[in-house]
């Protein structure tokens, strides 16, 4: 599978903040509407680089990525399967898929 | 016979005194070393498990004020990128002390800690202040009181192993 490399920092922005496009053009909604759901339609696998971004908000990455389950009807396997982080701070990408995971358990059973 | 055997060992024994006497030096001097080096080590990683210690507090009390101001506020938008920066270092610093002492290699309480400030309605508009004795403000607290636990649990185990 090839790869399609999104650097956060580089194509979104330095500062990311806030959980809903309402608080800002940098909020995790507008990540996930803006980058992180094109992506995600293409065939390759999604490197999504993390680093070089001034800090995320908890708020924004739950938005940004489980949002992606709640609002995008993407499933938690669908995102593993197609995802893959990078990231120097190994409790990022570990906080995400816990955020992906919640996400997936509100779901209501299919 | 017996005696030309006997005075032929302590000839023997003459011969290598000094080399046995070097040996014995180098290896006293290797054995002092090395426990210098070990305290010395310890002393730096306590001085990080310090630093690190202090960040961490600086970090719960700018949350706090974040917390107990609306987010429209001004001081409140500057906070809240201070935060993120702090939070960057913090975990930062914390793989770095994590190598270096005997730390289980979970990042559920950097995550914890992260989670209690800055999920939520953090960044959010129109989020109110919080009171002082809130459930939001005593959770950040124990998430940092856990997470400076960890630190010291950590640095107990490095001495305890010796």
């Amino acid at each position: 599978m090839t790869e399609h490399v999104i650097n956060i920092a580089s194509e979104f922005s330095r500062h990311p903040a806030g959980r809903y496009k309402t608080d800002g053009e940098f909020s995790g909604e507008v990540c996930r509407k803006k980058i992180l759901v094109p992506a995600l339609k293409r065939p390759e696998r999604v490197i999504i680089e993390l680093d070089g971004t001034r800090g995320y908000g908890s708020s924004f990455l739950e938005e940004a990525f489980g949002g992606l389950v709640r609002e995008e009807s993407f499933s938690e396997t669908d995102l593993k399967n197609k995802i893959v982080f990078r990231s120097a701070d190994p409790s990022l990408p570990e906080e995400i898929w816990g955020y992906v995971a919640d996400a997936q358990s509100e779901q209501p059973k299919r | 016979m017996p005696e030309s055997c006997g005075s032929s060992w302590i000839e023997v024994l003459k011969a290598l005194s000094p080399v046995i006497s070097w040996g014995l030096i180098i290896a006293g001097w290797k054995v002092v070393s090395a426990d210098h080096n070990k305290r010395e080590r310890r002393k730096e990683i306590r001085a990080a498990i310090n630093a690190l210690s202090q960040q961490i507090r600086n970090c719960e009390e700018k949350s706090h004020e974040y917390w107990m101001l609306s987010e429209e506020n001004d001081r409140a938008k500057i906070l809240s990128v201070a935060i993120k920066r702090d939070l960057q270092r913090i975990s930062v610093e914390w793989f770095r002390v994590q190598s270096d002492c005997k730390i289980p290699k979970s990042h559920q309480r950097l995550i914890a800690f992260r989670r209690s400030i800055t999920a939520g309605d953090f960044e959010v508009k129109g989020r109110g202040a919080a009171a002082d004795n809130s459930e939001k403000i005593l959770r950040i607290s124990d998430a940092a009181i856990d997470l400076i636990d960890a630190l010291e649990d950590g640095f107990s185990n490095l001495i305890n192993a010796g």
